[in-house]
């Protein structure tokens, strides 16, 4: 076990390196095959070594296709049991060793490629023993250890570690506050529902244009994106780079780690490189970087559906309406004056030209609706509430619907005085409330003054005839 | 809009049929104008049996408008008469007296059966106009009692209360009647009124039986509809309060 440890944090550190093979076999070049023979007394202990040399029937069959020399087998194992040095003790005694054969220790870590055909003239003589030099292997030069700090042992040009304030930070800092600043007002404002009612239109009393009003969001709300992006590569870095320094901590960063940055300025690489999710995705860091990803990929469809501001239908609020009135409930007077007619309208023709028109087209309305609705196998209710009312067109291009009130019961009056009695009543709607819509005291939202024709509502509080 | 129709048979009547009064002088349509003084008092204290249903209380002795009209003669099948002012201006109601006449179906027979409507106006506090603005134009629509909700006249204005009988309305419903000859002759529309009466199923005294034809408007469903047009042309620039506010 900690054989495999060893080995990872070895190929950690290096990222692509040479070294020692994850599982023992011949095939590998083991670079200390030779320090093994320069120092006989060397013992190593391991227990892979041990279990080999008790099971000797497999390794013979396997170095005998090799060319192998079975003979050498039993060299080293009248020293294996008597092995138990300390993991220092083992590091001192194979200090020396590296310089014997490399002579230069930068050469193999700035060169492994170097190292590695230096080292392969070694290979060769390489049999079943080499085996036992893996557990050597575990405390590779190559490993972080908290005794080989990389800060010393891959000294840089020159500090790598920067002063917490610099013009650089200085605009971190600053794109993050803006970035925290923006999206806090536009999370209130969708939280809000904001109503800018008058503010934002096409009509000339509105302060801002409702095109303008949609550039405007859409500026900011990229702003917030790109430098949210911005904030989160930034925390990225500075996390990795951290991992990866101040190693006492932890075990360095991965490949991976380092490419995470990848998922927040190019979400489709989650798909195109998933690997990254494979080996960073459940971390901490990986999640955070997830979550980030999605949250700036969607950002701009939540703040358009969420903070531009739209014609749309509201709750019902209160606002008192202005309309002309210019006579009384139904006067004849009044009705006269309405009427339009281009003659001398002395005997008041014109209503009763009006009256003929519009009672009669209400009648051909009302029995035309009767005879579309009642069907052979669909009758109307015979209880007076649920009967049709007359839907006609009025003034204005305006649909009335009326409703059945004070509703009696037919059958029942009728059979209490013993006759035919048919009382109805029936509520019209105040349609002069629908001047007040025109009315330009009122500032209703015409199609004229927003962009899209939203239909809205009017609920008039006003006596009925 | 308030129609009330009440059907009477020919004895009903007798009350208030000018033409069937003992010393009455023969009337029609020309000489009922040129009488002089009988038309315009055309009223009665006669008792009729349905003085509590039409609310003729005769106990208003100046202006006699709580008095019940009184018709020239008896419109014949298919016609109807008209009574539209009371001896005083200030009458809120018309009346239209008719006949029916053979049924549609066949079966049974409205002759001899004169439905007497009452039509009139009252403003109420109850309801509430919704007026929609649509993408194909606009819808007012009337939501009375509970549809109302909270938005009835009455939940601002406490002191509202239903005003009966707009008086106003007398003369423009009399100019209505008029333009569509509800009093003349015979024409196709009161046909088409009187052939919606109410038939009753069972017309015998003691097991009366009447309903709402499911299959056909009313008679006074359809004057009512017919009528609409008096107030909705008058709405434009009128009050939207319950009274007159002098300028």
């Amino acid at each position: 076990m900690t054989n495999d440890k060893g080995t990872r944090r070895s190929l950690n550190y290096h990222g692509t390196h040479i070294a020692a093979p994850a599982s023992g076999s011949e095939d590998h070049f083991i670079p200390f095959e030779a320090s093994r023979k320069q120092l006989p007394y060397h013992r190593p202990n391991t227990r892979r070594r041990h279990a080999r040399v008790t099971n000797p029937v497999n390794s013979h069959d396997a170095k005998a296709a090799r060319g192998g020399s079975p003979a050498r087998n039993t060299l080293p194992t009248t020293n294996v049991a008597a092995e138990d040095t300390s993991r220092y003790a083992r590091i001192r005694g194979y200090t020396p060793t590296i310089t014997a054969i490399d002579a230069v220790e930068g050469t193999r870590h700035n060169n492994p490629q170097a190292a590695r055909l230096h080292a392969f003239s070694h290979v060769y003589p390489v049999d079943e023993e080499t085996d036992a030099t893996l557990g050597a292997s575990e405390d590779s030069p190559l490993s972080t250890k908290d005794d080989l700090p990389p800060g010393n042992d891959c000294p840089t040009r020159r500090d790598f570690g920067s002063p917490r304030f610099t013009w650089f930070s200085g605009a971190i800092i600053f794109t993050c506050s803006v970035s925290t600043v923006l999206s806090g007002v536009f999370v209130a404002l969708a939280l809000k529902g904001q109503r800018y009612g008058g503010y934002i239109g096409n009509s000339p009393e509105a302060k801002m244009n409702i095109s303008a009003a949609i550039l405007w969001t859409s500026i900011i709300a990229k702003t917030i994106e790109l430098s949210f992006a911005t904030c989160v590569v930034t925390l990225l870095g500075q996390v990795v780079s951290r991992k990866a320094i101040i190693a006492s901590r932890s075990q360095g960063a991965s490949l991976s780690e380092l490419t995470l940055w990848r998922w927040v300025v190019q979400p489709g690489s989650m798909i195109t490189s998933f690997e990254i999710g494979r080996y960073a995705g459940l971390s901490a860091l990986g999640v955070l970087t997830l979550l980030s990803t999605i949250l700036s990929t969607v950002y701009m469809t939540a703040a358009t559906t969420l903070v531009q501001p739209v014609a749309k239908q509201s709750d019902w609020h209160d606002k008192v309406m202005m309309g002309s009135v210019r006579g009384e409930f139904v006067h004849a007077t009044h009705i006269g004056r309405i009427c339009q007619t281009p003659l001398y309208d002395l005997y008041g023709s014109c209503v009763d030209v009006e009256n003929t028109g519009r009672s009669f087209s209400n009648l051909a309305e009302f029995l035309g609706h009767w005879r579309s609705i009642v069907t052979p196998d669909h009758n109307m209710s015979t209880r007076q509430e649920h009967r049709p009312t007359w839907i006609g067109l009025a003034y204005n291009n305006t649909y009335v619907a009326p409703q059945w009130v004070d509703v009696i019961e037919t059958a029942e009056v009728s059979g209490t005085y013993n006759r035919v009695i048919n009382n109805v009543s029936l509520a019209f709607p105040h349609i002069g409330v629908s001047s007040s819509v025109y009315d330009q005291r009122n500032v209703m939202p015409l199609s004229d003054t927003s962009d899209s024709i939203q239909p809205y509502s009017l609920w008039h509080r006003c006596p009925h005839l | 809009m308030k129609v009330l129709c009440v059907h009477m048979n020919q004895t009903e009547l007798e009350p208030i049929i000018y033409d069937a009064w003992p010393n009455s002088r023969i009337v029609n349509s020309t000489t009922w104008l040129d009488l002089p003084g009988e038309r315009d008092n055309a009223t009665t204290v006669n008792k009729t049996v349905v003085d509590d249903l039409f609310g003729w209380t005769k106990e208003d002795k100046t202006t006699m408008l709580d008095y019940p009209p009184v018709f020239p003669r008896y419109p014949i099948p298919f016609s109807t008469v008209l009574n539209l002012t009371g001896w005083a201006w200030g009458r809120a109601a018309i009346y239209i007296l008719g006949q029916g006449g053979p049924a549609q179906s066949g079966e049974g027979t409205l002759t001899g059966a004169y439905p007497l409507c009452k039509l009139e106006v009252d403003i109420t506090p109850r309801c509430s106009t919704l007026h929609s603005v649509l993408v194909s134009g606009t819808l007012a629509k009337a939501l009375c009692d509970d549809r109302a909700s909270n938005m009835a006249y009455s939940e601002t204005n406490a002191n509202a209360t239903t005003i009966r009988g707009v008086k106003s309305w007398g003369d423009v419903g009399a100019r209505w009647a008029n333009s569509l000859s509800l009093g003349t002759g015979t024409t196709y529309l009161q046909q088409v009124l009187m052939t919606l009466a109410l038939e009753p199923k069972n017309p015998n005294p003691g097991s009366f039986q009447v309903s709402l034809n499911p299959r056909l408007p009313s008679l006074a469903e359809t004057l009512a509809v017919m009528a609409a047009d008096t107030i909705l042309g008058s709405l434009y620039n009128s009050p939207f309060v319950d009274h007159w506010v002098s300028p």
